[in-house]
């Protein structure tokens, strides 16, 4: 038993490893593995005592403690069985941009599965600080060894970011080591009511949310995307992320904090949603627009959790789970279209749903659930963070949950808005330009596999919502960390019976559709562009003009303007800093002012001339000198 | 045994001035022959000492007892320094059988050469302070001439400034025995130190005068600033092998040591005479690279650099702590190694170029690896760079400065390091760049010839010793060597009673 917790970290980093220097079998490998820990962290379930102490620097306290909570071990379970879905879908060849460096890639995977089993079972903090830098070395390798062009610009300003919140995390856990005593995770239910606290809470905080990526520190996630291979994206930026970053914001406000209404958070959740899906919204490139969701779907978690309330705060690792399970199908159909085509472009794609249904139908179903429209998984999850947010209204009074309330769902709108846009333009509309469709046809099956398992799990999660996920997984998590979950819903949603309705109204429109259409009787009226002007010939409407007038209206058109120049990317603000420091410090001390070799070198180049100058070869001096030194010697000793 | 090291080399002295000139390779093999001896009987006296576990080996010349006759006293310190002194010369009369060839009479040579050597030997074995004052002078005397050997206007100049304040010295030196004389009745050191102990209090202002006239005396022959004048302008006239015989160990046989023996083992010297050669030590460390930084010449920059090194030496010496005079007899050793090997390195550029001005050296493209290598290692030795010996000796004195607490001593040593490491870089610079420094100035490619077997033998022997040295001060190897050195110092009186035990 101990020895099976110690297999699910110690296992991938040798698999890792192995294939990094094997350079072969690393398909087979990997699914195996994978596969192998899937069942493993499965039985973990089943165990009592998950606890393992392995003894390291006991002097300080430091020792590998695995204690595995049920919030951990449902983690691994889905980091796992991401990574055996998404193993099985790289098989195919040209996902990748150099297939030479597909053993990199496989082994970089393996390895951080391993770190991240070992971030989800130390209750340590200086051992989980540990496999958490690891964590952020490996993503920085990731992006080094597979982006594609630009690729140490991008991993040098990830390693920056992740460096500067983890340094961030570091000093929160020594805060806390130092207020609690120990070095041991558990629930402390600390107030906010002291400068120490509401600083480490400010430290673990950042730490949290740079990693899961929400703004200000974002900003490396679309540029990261845009560049690495799709699985590679999926893997590190939808899975291991927000599995992360969440896990840790929720230790933090639930365990080591006192469960309270959070308005901090709840605005820095609101911002991210609204801006990053304004950028979406223009996003060209289809996994730009992914990653700018990535980020805005953060917001809703972190407005769930920061709402301070325990339905927010289930709903927050509900959307969290969702999340990942419909982003990364997002994903995955991306890559999908990327390897038939050739390219991610919205504007050169158009038209797939003929040659591509299934991609079509998961893309469609998980762009829903994104989207949040019942009886999706997404509508529920959010549907539990609205909630959330109105009790904290109740309880507060303030006025920044009504704000955020109405922030988040105009925000959930542009989200449908800005996929429907995808959907049109990938898939139902003409091409602009017509190349040879010909060789287009349906991803091979252990591509499909998984797209069409975690589609499936979307409307699974969402029809049989209480059922399964919120019985099963979230509340066994909530009572773990002793938070109560009786009757935590204020309204009351049925999914089953919703769905049910829901099917029997479009079955009800489709009768009346069919009635109607047996009389042949329909006008043709001019397409409704949604108020906007027509501005296209012919007969395509290309899928990305959709909102393109947006871009050129005042006050936003200024707003897009700053952010094409990066004006929002605190990473170039602080580059720029740091750069203008250090260039005032050259010109201070790299000049001839403050330089003291120069300086230094000019005094001894002045004594030495002078002394050399004395030694002339006269001897009468010589013989002076000498007399003159033991004349001061005894001038001095024997006085 | 002990008064080998004086008859062997005078004994051979002798032989090769009577038939070095029937055969031109008879001094070349006497002379080395007879300082392979020398190496080997220098070695079994230090095994003698440590086989026997005693703390001197002493000699009544002629049968007289101590304190009427001479005694010859050998104690660790004295065998190391036997060691060190007849190994450099072993190395640097193999080199002359090459390098002298250009000079016209190999035979006076090698005589003069055996002279100095027999002086050098008899200055640390004697136990009296006249013998001392005697040998001191045969050493001087045949350096004097030595220097001169090239017999050209600067050799000759350079000579008899050599000459002049050498002179001063030894007058010196000789007023103060004659003082001592007068009021202990004796020349025996360790009879000395019984006695002047037992001086009234009055006298201690006498004492003190005559120990300053030595240490001035002393400081001149070690070349202390200010007292360094004349060795400028004599090391670099000298021929290749002299200075470095000069450099490595006539200025610390003839100056240090004996100036240890007196202010440590002899006189009751308070903390003033101390802090005398402390400072004095500061003074030469400084004056000396900051004088070398500016040379071009680069048998003048090592001589520089010498007087630099004799002040770590002092400053080592002048702290008075056992780790002190540890430190202080260990970058003496060092140094005569290093600064040997250098000067060698430079005899064989003006072998090989015909100059030793480092500009000329830098425009011609010249290949000689076996030199370079050996100005490479000697530099970096010299610079204190690890895991050569400068960096350990160098190392011990800086520890030693700060638990004495003497911060400004520390820091001053680092200081003079640093500078070190600047002035060999520059050697380095001109040495090895292939391309021409100057503007405009194209790279003569000359033909040059490469310096013979011999020398190289030399330079490598010195250059390994270099690398090796290092581990003398490794905790079992120190024990055995470098600690009863030094604690035949730091024990001060203790020396007297030790003479006396063994008589």
């Amino acid at each position: 038993m101990n020895i099976m917790i110690i297999l699910l970290i110690v296992l991938p980093l040798i698999i890792g490893i192995l294939i990094f220097f094997l350079k072969k079998l690393e398909y087979l490998l990997s699914i195996f593995t994978s596969l192998i820990l899937f069942l493993l962290s499965i039985n973990l379930l089943f165990f009592e005592n998950r606890i393992v102490e392995i003894k390291w620097v006991s002097e300080f306290g430091i020792n590998f403690v695995f204690n595995a909570d049920l919030y951990s071990v449902f983690s691994i379970i889905l980091a796992t069985l991401f990574v055996l879905l998404i193993s099985l879908y790289s098989g195919t060849k040209n996902l990748f941009v150099d297939n030479t460096k597909k053993h990199i890639y496989f082994s970089l995977i393996m390895i951080n599965l391993g770190i991240i089993n070992g971030i989800f079972l130390s209750t340590n903090l200086v051992t989980f600080l540990i496999f958490w830098e690891l964590a952020g070395i490996v993503l920085y390798l990731a992006i080094r060894f597979l982006a594609k062009k630009d690729n140490e610009i991008i991993a040098t300003k990830t390693l920056y970011i992740t460096g500067f919140v983890d340094f961030c995390l570091l000093l929160g856990i020594i805060m806390l080591i130092k207020i609690s005593g120990t070095v041991s995770m558990r629930p402390f239910n600390y107030m906010l009511n002291s400068p120490y606290t509401i600083t480490m809470f400010i430290f673990l905080v950042i730490g949290a949310l740079g990693k899961v990526g929400s703004l200000p520190f974002h900003t490396w996630i679309p540029s990261a995307a845009e560049r690495v291979p799709v699985p590679v994206a999926t893997y590190l930026i939808s899975v291991v992320d927000k599995l992360l970053g969440i896990y840790l914001l929720y230790k933090i406000c639930g365990e080591i904090f006192l469960l309270k209404p959070n308005n901090g958070l709840m605005i820095i959740g609101l911002i991210t949603i609204i801006s990053a899906v304004f950028m979406a919204l223009v996003q060209h490139d289809l996994k730009k627009l992914l990653s700018y969701h990535a980020v805005s779907q953060v917001g809703y978690m972190i407005l769930g959790i920061g709402s301070g309330t325990v339905v927010g705060l289930a709903g927050g690792v509900f959307h969290m789970i969702n999340n990942v399970i419909y982003k990364s199908c997002l994903f995955l159909s991306c890559g999908s279209v990327e390897s038939m085509t050739g390219n991610s472009d919205l504007t050169d794609n158009g038209g797939l749903a003929k040659f591509m249904p299934i991609t079509f139908i998961t893309t469609l179903i998980s762009a829903l659930a994104i989207s949040g429209v019942p009886p999706l998984n997404g509508f529920f999850s959010k549907w539990m963070v609205y909630q959330g947010v109105v009790e904290s209204f109740s309880k507060t009074h303030s006025l920044v949950p009504i704000l955020c309330l109405i922030g988040a769902m105009f925000g959930s709108a542009l989200t449908l808005a800005s996929f429907l846009k995808v959907v049109y333009s990938i898939f139902l509309s003409s091409p602009l330009n017509k190349n040879d469709k010909s060789e287009i046809k349906e991803v091979s099956f252990n591509m499909l596999l998984p797209m069409i398992f975690l589609s499936v799990s979307c409307i699974i999660l969402g029809v049989f919502a209480f059922e399964i996920p919120l019985k099963q997984v979230i509340y066994p998590i909530l009572s773990f960390s002793n938070i109560i979950t009786k009757n935590i819903f204020s309204g009351s949603w049925q999914p089953v019976i919703s769905t049910a309705l829901i099917i029997s109204g479009i079955f009800l429109g489709v009768v009346i559709y069919l009635i109607l259409s047996f009389n042949k009787r329909s006008r043709l009226v001019k397409t409704y562009l949604y108020g906007e002007e027509e501005k296209f010939e012919g007969t395509v409407l290309p899928g990305t003009d959709f909102y393109i007038s947006i871009t050129e209206k005042e006050p936003f058109a200024t707003i897009y303007f700053l952010a094409r120049k990066k004006f929002f990317d605190f990473y170039n603000w602080a580059i720029g800093l740091v750069g203008m420091i250090s260039r005032l410090l050259k010109f201070l001390f790299d000049r001839k002012i403050f330089d003291l070799y120069y300086i230094g070198k000019k005094i001894v180049f002045v004594i030495s001339k002078f002394l050399s100058s004395l030694h002339r070869g006269n001897l009468h001096g010589y013989m002076s000198w000498i007399v003159i030194g033991l004349a001061i010697i005894l001038l001095f000793l024997l006085k | 045994m002990l008064p080998l090291f004086v008859i062997l080399p005078l004994f051979s002295a002798f032989i090769i001035s009577i038939f070095g000139r029937v055969n031109k390779y008879f001094g070349d093999i006497f002379a080395n022959f007879t300082n392979i001896l020398l190496v080997f009987i220098s070695f079994l006296t230090l095994y003698l000492l440590n086989i026997n576990d005693l703390s001197a080996i002493t000699y009544n010349v002629g049968g007289w007892r101590l304190p009427i006759g001479i005694t010859l006293v050998v104690d660790y310190y004295s065998a190391l320094m036997l060691i060190i002194i007849n190994l450099v010369s072993f190395f640097v009369s193999v080199y002359s059988i090459s390098y002298m060839e250009k000079y016209t009479d190999k035979t006076k040579y090698y005589v003069l050469f055996m002279l100095m050597l027999s002086g050098m030997n008899g200055v640390v074995i004697s136990g009296d302070l006249f013998n001392i004052f005697v040998f001191l002078e045969v050493a001087s005397i045949s350096s004097y001439s030595l220097v001169a050997f090239g017999v050209e206007s600067e050799e000759l100049e350079a000579a008899f400034k050599y000459l002049v304040l050498g002179t001063i010295a030894s007058s010196l030196i000789l007023l103060s025995i004659a003082i001592i004389y007068s009021y202990a009745s004796s020349l025996n050191l360790a009879h000395i130190a019984l006695i002047i102990n037992r001086l009234p209090v009055e006298k201690v202002l006498l004492t003190k005068f005559v120990i300053i006239l030595l240490i001035v005396g002393f400081c001149i022959k070690s070349a202390v600033v200010p007292f360094h004048s004349w060795l400028p302008d004599a090391h670099p006239s000298a021929p290749a092998p002299i200075s470095a015989m000069l450099s490595g160990i006539l200025i610390k046989t003839l100056g240090i040591y004996t100036m240890t023996r007196i202010i440590f083992n002899v006189f009751f010297v308070g903390e003033d005479i101390f802090k005398l050669v402390y400072w004095l030590g500061i003074v030469s460390m400084l004056a000396g690279v900051i004088i070398a930084l500016y040379q071009l010449d680069y048998k003048r920059l090592l001589a520089y650099s010498s007087i630099s090194h004799v002040g770590y030496i002092l400053l080592g010496i002048g702290l008075g702590t056992p780790l002190g005079i540890l430190g202080g007899i260990f970058h003496l050793l060092n140094h005569s190694v290093i600064k040997s090997l250098l000067f060698l390195t430079s005899g064989s550029l003006e072998y090989s170029l015909g100059t030793r001005d480092l500009l000329k050296i830098s425009q011609t493209n010249q290949r000689l690896p076996i030199t370079k290598f050996a100005m490479l290692i000697g530099s970096l030795s010299i610079s204190g760079v690890p895991p050569f010996n400068g960096f350990w000796s160098k190392l011990i004195i800086i520890i030693a400065c700060v638990q004495s607490k003497k911060l400004f001593a520390g820091f001053v040593a680092i200081l003079v390091s640093v500078l070190t490491l600047s002035v060999f870089i520059k050697v380095l610079k001109y040495g090895f760049y292939k391309k021409s420094l100057i503007e405009g100035q194209e790279q003569k490619s000359i033909e040059v010839k490469d310096v013979p077997f011999w020398m190289k033998f030399s330079m490598l022997g010195l250059a390994l010793l270099c690398v090796f040295m290092g581990i003398l001060i490794f905790p079992n190897i120190r024990d055995v060597l470098l600690v009863p050195a030094s604690d035949i110092l730091a024990r001060g009186y203790e020396y007297s009673k030790i003479v006396f035990m063994n008589k």
